[in-house]
């Protein structure tokens, strides 16, 4: 797990906070979302413990003292 | 014969190399020109799929694959040191433009040292389309022409995805290419990939759904005249004399007419090799008994190639990508199973050996011999 503190300012998206981890690790972008900007499958990303799929996806708000996690989803199945 | 696990390998010229990707990594296969033990190391990028590889021998010699996590994409990575180090691009090298629609779920093929240049890799994909490197795998560029075909709306994707598994170059007119679409057909350029035109006169849809589209699953180049091709498709057996201007069949004498690869000799034009199943519906070999089926005048007769294979209760499947000649002489054969074993053959098929039994869902064998 890393750890980075993001100065982002006093609120920010969830889309606005990677943007800012690319500046540090360039290689995030392609690796949490696709080509067409949007969160991979099966990647996950939690703000203060909310998946935000369901707050906005990547337009979820977070706090200057918010906790985002990106998280590989548990997944799996059959053809796995 | 014996296969040991070594952690880096160190090649000679003229050592043969087995490229092998499965569903939780690669491995990579060394032995001498003798083809007796191999030497294995992988897995690979461990818990990723690997849907393809191939080798540039020309210059600095390069393996590059085709890599996908599930949960990060899929990329093209590649190993200047055959495999103890790999490079992943910082960002992801196969890419569809933005604003098309299109996102990359895997790369189904890779073909290099094409009469296209030595720096130059292709890619296929799923979704269908195909990808060009000028720098030996690192960067690519979308083929427009075959990405716009007027064709597209009509394509759908099968089990495995709408996948571009097939490139063919000519060998002699590197402006003529191929490119063959599951499920979506046959296309050739006569112009350098700029424009396509389908190449499915003789081929047959399957009779019992309505509007299913042609859905090829492996073409190869005939060893001698690449006037000439064969097809494994869904369903059938098929053959070109006419650089794909018309088809046919070729599959009397064959146990069934569905499969997925398709395999020529290096050198020996007319001498083919298919991995049926017993159906569509039932994908194992029939009566549990794997044969790989020989044909030595073009698909006019076929024969059954067994010795050393299971007799009974082998209910494996071999997919499109997994089953590859090598360049040696007599050529060798190898395939490799969703059971995760690895079987080849030192003498054109006539008798076989399991190289490994025990790897994940083998999706992909390729061949080089180091220069």
């Amino acid at each position: 797990m890393i750890e980075v503190p993001l100065a982002t300012g006093a609120r920010t998206t969830a889309g606005e906070a990677i943007e800012a981890l690319v500046r540090d690790y360039p290689g995030i972008r392609d690796r949490v979302l696709d080509e067409q900007g949007e969160l991979r499958r099966h990647v996950n990303i939690f703000i203060d413990g909310n998946n935000a799929r369901f707050m906005g996806g990547l337009k979820a708000e977070a706090g200057a003292d918010s906790e985002m996690w990106i998280h590989p989803a548990l997944s799996g199945g059959a053809r796995s | 014969m014996a296969t040991t696990h070594a952690k880096t390998l160190s090649p000679a010229a003229g050592d043969l190399m087995l490229m092998v990707g499965t569903v939780k990594g690669a491995f990579i296969f060394l032995c001498d020109g003798k083809r007796g033990d191999f030497k294995m190391s992988g897995p690979h990028f461990p818990g990723q799929s690997v849907w393809s590889a191939a080798f540039i021998g020309k210059g600095a010699p390069r393996i590059v694959v085709g890599n996908k996590s599930n949960h990060w994409g899929a990329m093209v990575s590649w190993s200047d040191d055959f495999g103890a180090t790999w490079n992943e691009p910082t960002e992801g090298n196969v890419k569809f433009p933005k604003g098309s629609g299109e996102s990359l779920s895997a790369i189904w093929a890779l073909e290099a040292e094409t009469p296209l240049g030595p720096d130059v890799v292709l890619a296929g994909v799923d979704p269908a389309a195909m990808f060009r490197s000028d720098d030996r795998g690192e960067t690519f560029r979308l083929n427009e022409g075959l990405f716009k075909h007027p064709d597209r709306p009509k394509w759908n994707p099968g089990f495995g995805g709408l996948c571009l598994h097939s490139i063919l170059v000519h060998p002699c007119e590197p402006g003529r290419m191929y490119a063959a679409i599951s499920s979506g057909g046959i296309y050739r350029s006569d112009d350098g990939g700029e424009s396509w035109n389908a190449c499915v006169n003789g081929l047959r849809v399957h009779p019992d759904v309505p509007g299913a589209t042609l859905c090829p699953h492996k073409i190869r180049f005939d060893g001698e005249n690449p006037s000439r091709m064969y097809l494994q498709s869904h369903p059938g057996v098929y053959r070109t004399d006419n650089e794909a201007r018309s088809w046919v069949t070729i599959e009397n004498g064959l146990p069934s007419d569905f499969g997925f690869p398709m395999v020529t000799h290096p050198r020996h034009g007319g001498t083919i090799y298919t991995f049926p199943l017993t159906s569509d519906e039932f994908r194992v070999p029939r009566d549990g008994a794997p044969r790989v089926w020989r044909s030595r005048d073009a698909g006019g007769s076929w024969e059954p190639l067994g010795k050393g294979l299971p007799d009974r209760d082998g209910f494996f499947t071999v997919l499109r990508d997994a089953f590859s000649a090598d360049a040696l002489d007599p050529a060798g054969l190898y395939f490799g199973t969703r059971g995760g074993q690895l079987y080849g053959s030192n003498d054109e098929g006539e008798s076989w050996r399991a190289i490994t039994e025990f790897l994940p869902p083998v999706l992909c064998v390729k061949t080089a011999v180091v220069h």
